[in-house]
């Protein structure tokens, strides 16, 4: 379990901006939790390919961290003069560290992540702990210690204030088990996005997973924009929106973006679950089938052909 | 909850070392304090195979922690066969970088179909992958007078 940030980036900005930015944000990250003494930074190491030599990766440089601040304006400088160069594009920057619980101290890491395979397995920012006896990560820590909600939400209102003088800014902020991917539910403890009309998109690419038959034939063949913009636009989908976050034990935290925490292992997965029989099940109920849709069209087109 | 370690070749743990345990991993001649990124568990089966086994939730953590607990041992003089992760799923991109060869387990790399190797002491270890769910058919599939 560990906590990841993928970010949003407007259209022009180079990619070593945006290697640049995943520093910025893996270092406030970080002085967030060392602020706190919680993680203490040891090392940095700038890998290519992967952040470990068993996964292909390959060791490029590794620096002592005396003072953290200091050490990362340099790493930055480095990255501007050999990004290009040394091809650090497909580079993975490791903080290591160590997290120090009162009960236990676990090894730990920050990363940024700007190489592509491994940035879309594992998001722009990764944070995590190594497991040990019962604990099996860093959201582990937190959730059995039931400081989820707290730090959670004073994470997430942290990482907007970095993101105010910033081109790029946290699209999806996650505290998961195992690596997350967008509209999956199942092992997701809170959930940072843009507003609630983003949560019902990310609800949505999880429905298009299932395999029950009316998803396949009712729903698969209208646009994704259109349904979700159709769906969004009832008052009654906000209503019933609100009444089974109560009832699946998400706390929902509104500002300029939102923010969602579960209070149950369980909390997304029922959300989800009700939200695709109130909402999603009762908007296709009355659409056309696919085969209906084809059958109609194959008509359209005999008809040409019989003008021909 | 206990973790099992999976059955290879049909056959269970005989030997195993808690590597949470301080007084295991002194048995072992591994340093507790300096020893935080480390796998968990070191055990012997019955077919004379010595295995080191991490449970992860996220496959590149789970593999550096065998890596460096592989590393470890080796130095040490302590025999390794089989170094083991088993996790409960792999996400979809995870699953477009690495793949599993499927009867004999190794992890390969997708793009090449070559095994990931952990490499020391010039030697190289092919890791073998499991699934959370695997292991529970394992033992569940065991008739009742085996051990467990």
């Amino acid at each position: 379990m560990g906590i990841y940030i993928r970010l949003a980036y407007p259209t022009r900005i180079s990619l070593l901006a945006r290697a640049l930015s995943r520093i910025k944000y893996c270092y406030e990250s970080m002085r967030y939790f060392h602020r706190g003494k919680i993680f203490l930074p040891e090392t940095i190491k700038i890998w290519l390919n992967a952040p470990t030599e068993t996964l292909g990766g390959i060791l490029k440089r590794q620096m002592k961290i005396v003072n953290l601040y200091r050490d990362v304006e340099t790493l930055q400088s480095w990255i501007r003069q050999e990004f290009y160069r040394q091809e650090l594009f497909s580079s993975i920057i490791v903080f290591e560290g160590i997290w120090d619980f009162d009960d236990a101290k676990l090894a730990g890491f920050f990363s940024a992540n700007n190489e592509g395979a491994w940035r879309d397995a594992y998001h722009d920012v990764e944070m995590d702990a190594y497991g040990k006896g019962e604990i099996e990560d860093l959201v582990d820590v937190f959730w059995k210690k039931g400081e989820i909600e707290t730090i959670a939400s004073s994470f997430f209102t942290e990482l907007k204030r970095v993101g105010r003088g910033q081109p790029t800014k946290p699209r999806e902020i996650y505290f998961s088990i195992g690596a997350p991917e967008h509209g999956e539910v199942a092992n997701l403890r809170a959930l940072h996005l843009q507003d609630w009309r983003a949560f019902v998109g990310f609800l949505y690419s999880r429905l298009r997973r299932d395999k029950s038959p009316w998803i396949k034939n009712k729903i698969a063949p209208i646009d994704r924009g259109f349904f979700l913009g159709s769906i969004r636009e009832q008052k009654v989908v906000q209503t019933i929106f609100k009444r089974i976050l109560e009832e699946s034990l998400l706390t929902e935290k509104t500002g300029k973006s939102v923010t969602y925490i579960a209070r149950d292992r369980e909390s997304f997965t029922k959300f989800y679950q009700k939200f695709k029989e109130e909402v999603f099940k009762s908007a296709s109920q009355e659409l056309p089938e696919a085969d209906a849709l084809k059958k109609r069209m194959r008509k359209g087109l005999e008809r040409i052909e019989t003008l021909g | 909850m206990r973790k099992k370690a999976p059955m290879i070749n049909g056959k269970t743990p005989n030997e195993q070392y808690d590597l949470d345990n301080k007084s295991d991993l002194l048995k072992l001649g591994l340093n507790p304090k300096s020893d935080l990124k480390i796998a968990d568990k070191y055990v012997h089966y019955q077919n004379c195979k010595y295995a080191v086994i991490e449970f992860g939730s996220t496959l590149h953590k789970a593999v550096e922690q065998v890596e460096s607990t592989v590393k470890r041992l080796s130095n040490l003089g302590r025999k390794i066969d089989i170094p083991i992760i088993v996790v409960n799923r792999l996400n979809r991109w995870e699953k477009r970088m690495f793949k599993r060869k499927l009867r004999d387990k190794i992890l390969l790399e997708r793009k090449t179909g070559n095994p990931r190797l952990i490499k020391a002491d010039s030697k190289a270890w092919a890791i073998l992958l499991f699934y959370s769910s695997e292991l529970n058919k394992m033992y569940n599939g065991l008739p009742k007078y085996f051990p467990r």
